[in-house]
């Protein structure tokens, strides 16, 4: 090492590469030899310095490569460490910083793809070794690239109006930024609005969430999409494209003030003998609820914002049968309009946020705890129902028979923490069936019987709700149900339901009489949640969640640029929970728009003009519409600013004329090359002891 | 495979207290001409009982059988469900281990059996419905089963572990066999609930328990009988009725193979069907049969 301080006297472009081999602790240092793989790479060519260190990601870390950098000359830098997505961005700033290009920084991923995953300690630190090895010939290539700037559009989609979703757009469109909401159900509000009480508060659900929802439909800088579909979406950060469809209601929006005169007189009830008892009070349900006495005509709830109804045409006698028309009579305004079609638009933001919610499982699947079968087992969304003081009962807690239960069985986990179904666990559930049970003791003389695996109660407030349901007189069996039944042993269960359970703490079984038993279901993706994400490039995990880009320091953003997720899309959480996600990811959108232009990867694709033949294969083929063709000079140009650098059109170009900046073919081959270079090349056989001379 | 033609694994208690159940099994695969020709010197599964041993002599009692059926080439057809899951269990070791396949294979050569690759186990069910079909099994009706409600119970082995031609939860060919020949399947949710099993002797309370309760919701849903595919099942469920719970009464519940029922509808005559094995006595059902019979 003749080269210190001061000024090296170096030939320009020859490449003088730094290695840094992190510790991680011990995540990577306690599988494999971090020494002998900085030894290693300091033989290897072009390397003029290498290390290991403890923490390479932290200050001290990021210091060294910076004083490596002015001291040596380096204009190449390997840290070999974790994942990229987790600091090649900090690595790559630290060498900005010092001076260096940031596209000559190359990560070697030795943590996640080795010392986590190889057992073996020779292998894993044989392994890193390659790895490092396949970096530092890569790097060796890497060309100087300069970031690119993109505009923002000062504009965000919010797909799903739930709690998450409302929540967002007023954030957004109270910092004056534009916003669309989306929402596919007649009516925003999402599952909240079906809510009585909310836990462990006891606050009316209605009460919290209607003002917010008209506050978000009378915002000067929201636009409200309500029973809308996304269609397309096409576009990258900044410049999203989004194809709306607008759902045909048959109702006329301007015309309509929602007086409820259609969806009054529209004979189509779903006429079972318990929804006709239960009519008594509000008529309007969901339609996920399955005690709900819904019409073709009808309207979510009477808070439904817009407050709109909608004619569900797979149901309505008049689009059966041409005949019926007694909304289209009732209504004086004219309203009714059985010609509407869907119409479509395009909308363009700069921003996206996914806020699309969850489905509550069906508890038919559990055949064994007889939902659908058995009268008087219900589900929690059900209960809610039942209890909302605008639904069927006025809000009393009510039989199939019209009779007040005695007793009733809260049945935890229901399809939630069983391998059947979904083996993760959905969070509210617990506290959702001890809020049940507090609703039940207070509006009724009954008892109430909590069969639970773990009681899980970590929020604020949550346990102390957890006793206080407890002092109410609640009793808690620890035992999951495991079947109901209605066949007697005796004469006292004879009309009862049974809930058959083991008790874990007594050890024995048990088997309880009810008169109602509420299956406590939990929370499932949305169905069209793996569509959903194709179209926005985002994944979900194996429990059908949308993945975060970080599952704790980014847990709002997703791997694609400019969309972010809220509430529980992303895994299952309670409203304040939502909430607060919600604020996360509109605060992100927001410094991101606030910007006006953000910079983006320098990578993109380059037509060699030359060996261009003007084919024009490329052109149709690109997503982004960012090849152009010149006709006068018959060659393809990529226009960089739009180029998203897929790579398609490298692929596809069969004068191989095309370079995707970054991933060359010389790049990747010297990747190769370094990963397949013979053993004893990348580990200097053991000196024997006592000769002469030595490495660094 | 030649087409129509199985081998016929009956088990020991198709020779034994399930003896109905293998004489109506060979006249339905005669009436709807199929071949049933019962596997030379097999020997008995092993069980449950035998599972319990040293895995490789349990295997090795099956492959037994699975080897010596594998050298005619035909299916291997079977009636009891614990013979049914007792050999697929073996078939599935066999091709999942090949550790155990050999260690197997060698004692099986000492007893001079070779083992090559198995045969497929099929339910008697799995033939009727899927091999069979529809249209043959209607064509092959005489005597309708009208009126008759039958509640279709399987019991627990012939979905699992193994659910490889009906649905684990809420089967469904026992019903299909049986409306095709004029019945009709009440609603029923304890199909593939435990009757109590082996527990009978020894656990006596609790097993009778467990069949209590899917005979008395066979008697709420209406039923006229409970038609069952496994011996066991019919043991527990037919012997014990006189111990159950009276909450409404004692229980009077016939409980036939479906494969009884299949062969009545087939035109076999009620005395043929060897109804007088069962304990509980049957006069009802025989009289409802033959009052649907004379209606006709
Ligand atoms: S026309 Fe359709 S929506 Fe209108 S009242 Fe009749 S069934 Fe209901
Ligand atoms: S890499 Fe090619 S196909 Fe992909 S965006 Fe850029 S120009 Fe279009």
């Amino acid at each position: 090492m003749s080269e210190t301080n001061g000024s090296p006297e170096i030939k320009k472009d020859e490449p003088r590469i730094g290695v840094y081999v992190c510790h991680c602790g011990t995540n990577i240092a306690g599988y494999l030899d971090v020494n002998k793989v900085a030894e290693g790479a300091g033989a290897l060519p072009n390397v003029v310095v290498s290390r290991d260190y403890k923490y390479m990601c932290s200050s001290m870390g990021q210091e060294l490569i910076e004083n490596d950098i002015k001291e040596f000359g380096l204009n190449r830098v390997v840290v070999s460490a974790c994942s990229p997505t987790l600091h090649e961005k900090t690595f790559r700033a630290a060498c900005s910083r010092a001076g260096m290009n940031q596209y000559q920084f190359q990560m070697a991923n030795i943590r996640e793809h080795c010392s986590w995953v190889t057992k073996d300690y020779a292998k894993a630190t044989e392994k890193a070794m390659r790895i490092v090895s396949a970096a530092t010939h890569r790097v060796a290539r890497n060309r100087a690239l300069e970031e690119r700037k993109v505009t923002i559009k000062p504009a965000t989609l919010v797909i799903g109006g739930g709690i998450a979703g409302i929540e967002a757009a007023l954030t957004i469109a109270n910092a004056g930024k534009k916003v669309y909401l989306l929402e596919r159900e007649p009516s925003i509000g999402g599952r909240m609005a079906y809510f009585d009480k909310t836990f462990p508060t006891l606050d009316c659900a209605a009460c919290i969430l209607t003002p917010k929802m008209s506050e978000a439909a009378n915002h000067p800088n929201i636009e409200l999409l309500a029973y809308c579909e996304l269609e397309e979406l096409s576009g990258y950060l900044g410049n999203f494209k989004a194809k709306i469809r607008k759902k045909a209601r048959y109702i006329d929006e301007d015309l309509c003030v929602g007086c409820g005169n259609c969806w009054e007189v529209c004979p189509q009830w779903r006429s079972s003998e318990a929804v006709k008892k239960r009519k008594a009070g509000v008529k309007v349900f969901h339609h996920e609820a399955t005690i709900s006495p819904m019409g073709s005509c009808y309207i979510p709830t009477l808070q439904a914002v817009p407050k709109l109804p909608v004619i569900e045409k797979d149901t309505c006698i008049h689009f059966k049968t041409g005949k019926c028309n007694k909304c289209l009579e009732a209504c004086t305004l004219g309203a009714v309009n059985f010609d509407q079609q869907d119409t479509y638009r395009d909308i363009e933001v700069g921003t996206i946020i996914v806020a699309t919610g969850t489905k509550v499982f069906d508890a038919a699947r559990v055949k064994e705890l007889g939902w659908g079968r058995l009268p008087n087992v219900i589900t929690s969304q059900e209960f809610e129902i039942l209890c909302n003081a605008s639904g069927p009962t006025g809000g009393q807690i009510l039989m199939e028979n019209g009779e007040p239960p005695k007793s009733v069985a809260i049945l935890h986990c229901v399809g939630s923490r069983d391998e059947n179904y979904n083996v993760h666990c959905s969070r509210v559930c617990c506290m959702y069936s001890l809020k049940i049970a507090h609703l039940v003791r207070e509006k009724l003389d009954a008892d109430v019987f909590e069969f639970y695996i773990d009681m899980r109660t970590p929020g604020k407030g949550f346990e102390e709700f957890y006793h206080r349901v407890m002092d109410e007189g609640v009793i808690m069996i620890r035992g999951r149900g495991a079947a109901v039944s209605d066949v007697p042993f005796t004469p006292e269960e004879e009309g009862k339901l049974m809930v058959e359970a083991e008790d874990t703490l007594l050890g024995m079984r048990r088997r309880v009489p009810v008169d109602m038993v509420i299956l406590a279901v939990g929370l499932e993706p949305q169905e069209d949640a793996m569509d959903l994400g194709r179209m926005l490039g985002v994944s979900c995990g194996m429990s059908g969640f949308f993945i975060e880009r970080h599952p704790k320091l980014a847990p709002a953003m997703t791997m694609a640029e400019g969309i972010f997720l809220a509430g529980t899309c992303q895994g299952p959480k309670d409203i304040p929970d939502s909430v607060a996600q919600a604020g996360a990811a509109a605060g992100q959108a927001l410094a991101l728009m606030d910007q006006g232009e953000v910079s983006v990867e320098g990578f993109f694709a380059e037509v060699a003009e030359d060996a261009c033949s003007g084919c024009r294969t490329c052109v149709p083929l690109c997503p982004y519409r960012a090849i152009d063709f010149i006709t006068d000079k018959n060659v393809a140009r990529v226009n960089p600013a739009l180029c998203q650098a897929c790579g398609t059109c490298v692929a596809a170009c069969p004068s191989s004329a095309i370079t995707g900046q970054g991933y060359s073919d010389d790049q990747l081959v010297a990747e190769l090359d370094g990963a397949l270079l013979p053993l004893s090349d990348l580990f200097e056989e053991p000196e024997p002891v006592g000769a002469p001379g030595g490495g660094v | 495979m030649n087409e129509g033609e199985y081998t016929w694994y009956p088990g020991c208690s198709l020779l034994g207290n399930a003896k109905s159940y293998d004489t109506t099994t060979r006249q339905v695969f005669e009436l709807l001409g199929l071949s049933l020709k019962e596997l030379d010197d097999w020997n008995c599964c092993g069980t449950a009982a035998y599972s319990g041993m040293p895995l490789k002599r349990a295997i090795a009692l099956s492959g037994r059988n699975l080897a010596l059926a594998g050298n005619i080439g035909k299916d291997m057809a079977t009636a009891c469900p614990a013979c049914y899951k007792v050999l697929l269990t073996a078939q599935n070791y066999m091709s999942e281990n090949k550790l155990l396949k050999e260690e197997v294979c060698a004692v099986l050569r000492e007893a001079g059996v070779e083992y090559t690759n198995g045969v497929p186990v099929r339910h008697i069910l799995d033939i009727l419905v899927n091999d069979v079909g529809e249209q043959k099994i209607k064509a092959a009706v005489k005597n309708p089963l009208k009126d008759l409600q039958v509640a279709c119970y399987y019991g627990c082995q012939i979905v699992r572990p193994y659910a490889l031609f009906d649905d684990r939860e809420d089967p469904q060919t026992m019903d299909r066999l049986l409306k095709w020949c004029g019945a009709t399947s009440v609603p029923f949710s304890l199909k593939t609930r435990c009757c109590g099993a082996m527990l009978m002797s020894t656990e006596t309370d609790v097993a009778v328990e467990l069949s209590y309760q899917i005979l008395e919701t066979a008697r709420r849903a209406g039923a006229d009988c409970v038609a069952t595919a496994c011996p066991l099942c019919l043991m527990n469920l037919d012997g014990y009725q006189d111990r159950m719970p009276q909450v409404r009464g004692r229980m009077h519940m016939p409980v036939v193979y479906f494969t009884q029922l299949l062969a009545y509808a087939f035109g076999i005559p009620v005395n043929k069907l060897e109804l007088e094995r069962n304990l509980e006595p049957v006069d009802d059902l025989i009289a409802k049969l033959e009052g649907g019979a004379v209606n006709v």
